[in-house]
Order: C-alpha cells, then sequence, then structure tokens
C-alpha cells in the first residue's frame, strides 16, 4: 500500500495504542478485575479520534485465569465486533507466553472470536478459525496486503471464494478491508508505525481510567460483590 | 439439649461424611464436637469441621461447642495451618485458642476466609513462592504448573465469591499420601456452606430438568457442561479448565454439593463419578488432590499408577 492510500476502516494503522494489561496487578485474576481492565482500555479507545489498533501487552502479566480473561478479552472483541460497535477498534495481542493461551483460547472458542498474538515475536491467529480460513489468514500474513484476485489465483479458488475468506478474516477483525477488493494483515497495519516513522501512542491517562475503575482502590470493603462494580464510575 | 458429636479420629473425606451423617442427626440441637481423639487431619477434613461448625451457627443460631483434639501433633498442625484463627468465630472453645506461632507455616496455603474478590488475588498472590518451591522441589512439577495452579485456586475460590451466596475458606497442603497413592501430594480444599450448586442453578435451569432436578443433575449440569446460572455465554469455563488441568496432572477433582458428590477421577484411586444419597449437607465441597510426579523407567514423567487403598 502507498503512503497515500487509505484504508477503508478510516486509517486504522493511523492510530496504534500501546496498552500494558498488568497496568492495576500482574495477576489478571477475577472478573470485576478483568471488568476494570477493559473498562480503561475502551475509554483509551474512546478518547482515540478515529480508528485505532488496539496493542494490549501481557508481558508484565503473571498469571490470567478464565473468568478474566473473558471479561477483558472475549467482551473487548465481542464488542469491537459487533455491527455496533462503538468505533472502530482493532486489537494485538502481544508478550503473551505459553500459559497465558489456555484461558485466552477458551474463551475465544466459547464466543467464537479470533484474535492475532504475537508470540515471541511471531503473530499467531487464536481462536477456533477453520483450517481454510487459518490458511487465508498465513497467506495474507506473508503477503501483508494483497487483492482477493491474487489470493484467488495462487491459491486455485474462484474469485468469490477467495474473497469470501477475506471477509470473513475481516469481519472477525483479524484483517483490515482496504477498498472493495484489497485487504491488510493486522500485523502489517502495526508495522507500518514504523514504516512510516510514526510513533505509537503509549497512552498514560490509561493507568489513570484503570485506577478509576479499580474494583478494590480507595479503600474498598471486604465482602464487596461483583454488582457494586458494574457500574463505571 | 446438647447434642454430642464425636470426630472421627482420620478427619479426611471420609471423616467428613461421618461428621455429616451425625450432624443431621443432631437436627436443631446445640452441638458439642467432641474432636479430643482426633489424631489425623486433611486440609479437607479440617475445612470440614469447620463448614459444620457454620452450618450448625446457620441453623440453631447458637455457636456450637468444640472440644479440640489431645494430639500435641494434631494442635500443633492446627495452629500452623491457621485453624484456631478461624475456629473462634464460629466454635465456642472450651480451652484457650491457640495462636500460630509467628514463624513460616509448612502449609502451601494456610486456611483462608474467601469473602470477596480481593481474597482471591490475595491468596493467588500469597501462594506464587510456596507453590513454586513445593510444586516444583517436592512434587515434580514444571514452572508452567505454578501458575496452572494459580488459576485453578483463583476459580475454586471465585465459585465462593461469584455463587454460594455466603462466605468460605480455602486451604492447600502438601503431604505425604502414603496409603492410598504411596508418594506425595498437594490437596487443596475450599468449602461453603452457601445455596450448593442446586440452589445456585434452579432458577434458570431447574424447570428444564423438571422431575430430574437435583443436587446430582445440578453438578452435573456445571461440572460436565459448564452450565452456569448466569446467561452470558462466557461462564462456566472455570471448573471446566480445571477438569481438564487436574486430569493433565492425573489428579482427582471432586465437589460435593448437598446430597451428591461428583469428581474427575483418576485410574489410581477407585471411586465413583457420581455419587448420590449422601447426608445432606448445604453449600459446596472441593477437593483437588495432585500427584508427585515420578520418572517411569523409560525416563518419562507419571504422576499416575494405582495406589495401595
Amino acid at each position: 500500500m502507498g503512503e497515500g492510500a487509505t484504508l477503508e476502516a478510516g486509517g486504522v494503522g493511523d492510530r496504534v495504542l500501546h496498552t500494558s494489561v498488568a497496568m492495576l496487578y500482574s495477576n489478571l485474576v477475577t472478573r470485576p478485575t478483568g471488568q476494570a481492565v477493559r473498562f480503561a482500555i475502551e475509554r483509551q479507545i474512546q478518547e482515540t479520534p478515529g480508528p485505532c489498533v488496539s496493542i494490549l501487552d501481557f508481558s508484565q502479566v503473571g498469571v490470567i485465569d478464565f473468568s478474566c480473561a473473558d471479561e477483558v478479552i472475549a467482551k473487548l472483541l465481542s464488542k469491537y465486533k459487533a455491527s455496533s460497535r462503538p468505533s472502530e477498534a482493532y486489537f494485538v495481542l502481544q508478550g503473551v507466553s505459553e500459559h497465558h493461551r489456555e484461558p485466552i483460547e477458551t474463551v475465544l472458542k466459547q464466543r467464537n472470536l479470533l484474535l492475532v498474538a504475537v508470540v515471541s515475536g511471531r503473530p499467531t491467529l487464536w481462536g477456533p478459525a477453520p483450517p481454510r480460513l487459518r490458511m487465508a489468514w498465513d497467506w495474507l500474513g506473508q503477503l501483508g496486503q494483497g487483492v482477493s484476485d491474487e489470493f484467488a489465483s495462487a491459491r486455485g479458488l474462484s474469485a468469490d471464494t477467495a474473497a469470501s475468506w477475506l471477509k470473513r478474516l475481516v469481519s472477525s477483525r483479524v484483517a483490515v478491508a482496504e477498498g472493495r477488493a484489497s485487504f491488510v494483515s493486522l500485523p502489517t497495519v502495526v508495522d507500518k508505525e514504523s514504516v512510516y516513522g510514526r510513533q505509537a501512542m503509549e497512552i498514560d491517562p490509561c493507568r489513570k481510567a484503570a485506577e478509576e475503575d479499580a474494583p478494590y482502590a480507595n479503600g474498598s470493603e471486604r465482602g464487596d460483590d461483583a454488582k457494586r462494580w458494574r457500574s463505571p464510575t | 439439649m446438647t447434642f454430642v458429636l464425636p470426630v472421627p479420629e482420620t478427619l479426611d473425606e471420609r471423616g467428613f461424611e461421618t461428621l455429616v451423617s451425625g450432624w443431621n442427626d443432631a437436627q436443631g440441637n446445640k452441638l458439642l464436637l467432641d474432636a479430643r481423639h482426633v489424631h489425623w487431619v486433611s486440609p479437607y477434613g479440617i475445612l470440614g469441621l469447620l463448614a459444620v461448625g457454620e452450618a450448625s451457627l446457620d441453623r440453631s443460631g447458637e455457636r456450637p461447642l468444640l472440644q479440640i483434639p489431645e494430639s500435641r501433633e494434631v494442635t500443633s498442625y492446627l495452629s500452623r495451618i491457621g485453624f484456631y484463627e478461624v475456629a473462634h468465630e464460629i466454635f465456642d472453645f472450651q480451652e484457650r485458642v491457640r495462636k500460630r506461632s509467628s514463624g513460616e507455616s509448612d502449609a502451601l496455603l494456610e486456611i483462608t476466609p474467601i469473602q470477596s474478590h480481593q481474597d482471591v488475588h490475595d491468596v493467588v498472590d500469597r501462594v506464587r513462592d510456596r507453590s513454586a518451591a513445593i510444586l516444583g522441589k517436592r512434587l515434580g512439577y514444571p514452572p508452567p504448573a505454578v501458575l496452572h495452579f494459580s488459576v485453578i485456586l483463583s476459580e475454586v475460590c471465585q465459585n465462593i465469591v461469584e455463587h454460594a451466596g455466603a462466605d468460605g475458606w480455602v486451604a492447600a497442603q502438601a503431604y505425604n499420601w502414603k496409603q492410598r497413592l504411596g508418594r506425595q501430594v498437594v490437596v487443596i480444599a475450599v468449602m461453603d456452606v452457601g445455596m450448593g450448586f442446586r440452589g445456585s442453578l434452579a432458577r434458570e435451569h431447574a424447570q428444564q430438568y423438571g422431575d430430574r432436578w437435583s443436587d446430582e443433575t445440578a453438578l452435573e449440569a456445571a461440572f460436565l457442561h459448564g452450565v452456569s446460572r448466569y446467561r452470558d455465554p462466557g461462564r462456566g469455563q472455570g471448573l471446566q479448565g480445571i477438569r481438564k488441568q487436574v486430569s493433565r496432572w492425573d489428579g482427582l477433582f471432586t465437589i460435593r454439593s448437598g446430597t451428591a458428590q461428583i469428581a474427575e477421577v483418576p485410574e489410581w484411586i477407585d471411586k465413583m463419578a457420581i455419587a448420590g444419597s449422601l447426608p445432606d449437607f448445604p453449600g459446596s465441597q472441593i477437593q483437588i488432590v495432585m500427584p508427585q510426579i515420578v520418572p517411569t523407567s523409560g525416563g518419562e514423567r507419571s504422576a499416575g499408577g494405582r495406589g495401595n487403598g
């Protein structure tokens, strides 16, 4: 893609947000904690004008349990995959380790979601993707970007079938459509930041937002229950 | 009238069943739990004693009396695992409460009340170093097991906060399970005397089961099928995740609730996968047993092998 090209999503690569998901706790356990982290990420996205890629950094996370994975990852992806999503946001996990994988894969499977995770520097596709869809994602990843006709001829597919797979990647939010027939892999969108010499935005207010939503902050009482944290302040 | 309930000499899972049976016989009478002759306790047994006390208090409104064990070894262990700090909230003692010594306990996790999500965080934070030492050095588990162990602890403790409608406790201990397995194990026990699985799931799921709705079917629904009382599709994954992980470790995972018990059963123990018609008892009582991994003759590492009893 040329520098002047415009993504259909409205320049999703123009905003790359880095968020340490261990902003409050190094161990991501319990639903209220997950909810607070998710609220902070959502607030960060809301405060960003236009589309964005949110890089969720797990490098400081010790443990993530199933409940917290559902609250942070699955609910976030579900919200921004839905047609009623509040804005155009894509998500990439970074700094994940093998022990984070099972809880996250479990909740992705439960809600039929896909996610790009960078493991040891290599982008991988997590979630319940059928083999052909996974192959399409791998292929797009190798190319970085491509049009569906190229994909069709390289894979020996009809143009309609190729377009259908690539559109499924887009609807699963693991690729970005550029115009009607061109597609960009999500890791490529993120990589463009260095290609174009733009600085990824480090969002300090994220921590502040997280602290405001923190379930156990400011001397919150013991014996509390989940309902107390349902409404963001 | 005071009903005297002798606490079994061996206070483990079987001892707890005896205790529960006696608790049912006591009905609404004031209870005196006579633990003087107890000579061995497991984490499950000791939490069971607390649970029976709490259930008695709930039922009669009166604190049950407790006669503590005469065995120095047992009382010392109870002190180290933090039994008395919790017990004084539930029982009336005939003897002075023995405070925990200031030194480090040898328990993986002392008896810890679970009342809130913050308690779950505290438990996960607290066990990290000890579980690394015990699981890694004593039981031969690979380093990631420490993290999986923390996830298990988190999920079983959250079960109390999210579903029980009452407070509960957790404890974990490594010891030599000589009689049953002939090797070391780590045992996690988690208990509450809240609404139990049947009570928790009833509103959303009882109707579809009709006459078949029971403690057994409620446990099956949650344990085998990941059913939750919440309609949210992301719920119910915790227990499923624990089952998978414990199974990989060739461990035992049991949940008792009401009149039933369900289990993920490894080969090394003879146990029913599901049992009904047990003496009724409120809440949920969970036990996870993780056996020591031993190298096999082929150099592989295995936790399996049938025990001797």
